[in-house]
């Protein structure tokens, strides 16, 4: 996967800059409800570069057709689990597609999954927020 | 790292997870407490108790404290190494903790400590170093809550 940050000296101006980059994205309070993403469902496809399933909370890492890496959101451990979507239902370099609420902030590459395909197969994380399908 | 057998644990596993999650969490609350009261006192604070009496104690309990944290840390950390090593918050929260271990090495290492811990007035030195480690720790506290948002 793609690591953009490798360095291991962490001067001053980096610290800050770290700070600041958390405290802006501030108004993302990650996973929690729905507040911080769009109403309008989004499809985003790519390819999978990495597969999180497990607590606190699973994710995928995809890389959109520009290249731009996103965080998608799955469900909590529980919701996830009863999708039918596990550690085993996709790997790295599969191609999925996602649909869901992608973040208000157009700066943040964030997208909370309502129901991702993979390998052909659906898995349905919040079927009664399904919409447009 | 990510392949150890722990790791898969804790991934398979909501109630080891949360288990291990709050063991960090009392670590932390001991190293914090125990060493905001020391370097409070080392500012000022609690003028009746003599640095000789709380300083040893304390400083056991956040040591105590912080391998708690660090080892339940590790844990949670190999659960998704990757994505922790490429979190700006987690770096931040690293450095932080670096900084703190280090401000308490030099602290300890200096004669100033040693005459404070003796009963002499407590140096400026060693009021300043009393302040970086609230800020440090307090510091990596706000940036570890922060990993969460980053993810």
């Amino acid at each position: 996967m793609g690591l953009h940050r490798t360095g291991t000296r962490l001067g001053a101006a980096r610290l800050a800059l770290a700070l600041a980059l958390a405290l802006g994205s501030a108004g993302a309070a990650a996973h929690h409800g729905w507040s911080w993403a769009e109403g309008e469902q989004t499809e985003l496809r790519g390819t999978i570069r990495e597969v999180y399933v497990g607590p606190p909370h699973p994710t995928l890492r995809v890389e959109a057709a520009d290249g731009r890496i996103w965080t998608v959101e799955l469900g909590n451990p529980r919701l996830t689990a009863n999708s039918g979507f596990t550690t085993e239902s996709a790997r790295a370099g599969e191609a999925v597609t996602a649909l869901g609420n992608r973040s208000r902030n157009p700066e943040e590459r964030r997208l909370k999954a309502v129901r991702i395909t993979v390998r052909d197969r659906t898995y349905d994380i919040y079927p009664d927020r399904i919409r447009g399908s | 790292m990510a392949g150890w057998p722990a790791a898969a644990f804790l991934r398979g596993s909501v109630a080891a997870y949360a288990l291990v999650n709050a063991a960090h969490i009392m670590g932390i609350g001991l190293l914090f407490g125990a060493i905001a009261t020391l370097d409070l006192r080392l500012l000022g604070a609690f003028p009746g108790h003599p640095v000789a009496h709380l300083g040893p104690p304390l400083r056991r309990a956040a040591a105590g404290g912080l391998a708690l944290a660090a080892g339940t840390g590790l844990l949670l950390f190999t659960t998704r190494p990757l994505a922790y090593a490429a979190n700006p918050a987690f770096l931040a929260k690293l450095g932080l903790v670096a900084f703190g271990l280090l401000n308490v090495a030099l602290l300890t290492r200096g004669r100033h400590w040693r005459a404070a811990l003796a009963g002499a007035p407590v140096h400026p030195a060693v009021q300043g170093a009393a302040l970086a480690s609230l800020l440090a720790w307090a510091g990596a506290i706000l940036a570890g809550r922060w990993i969460g948002f980053l993810q």
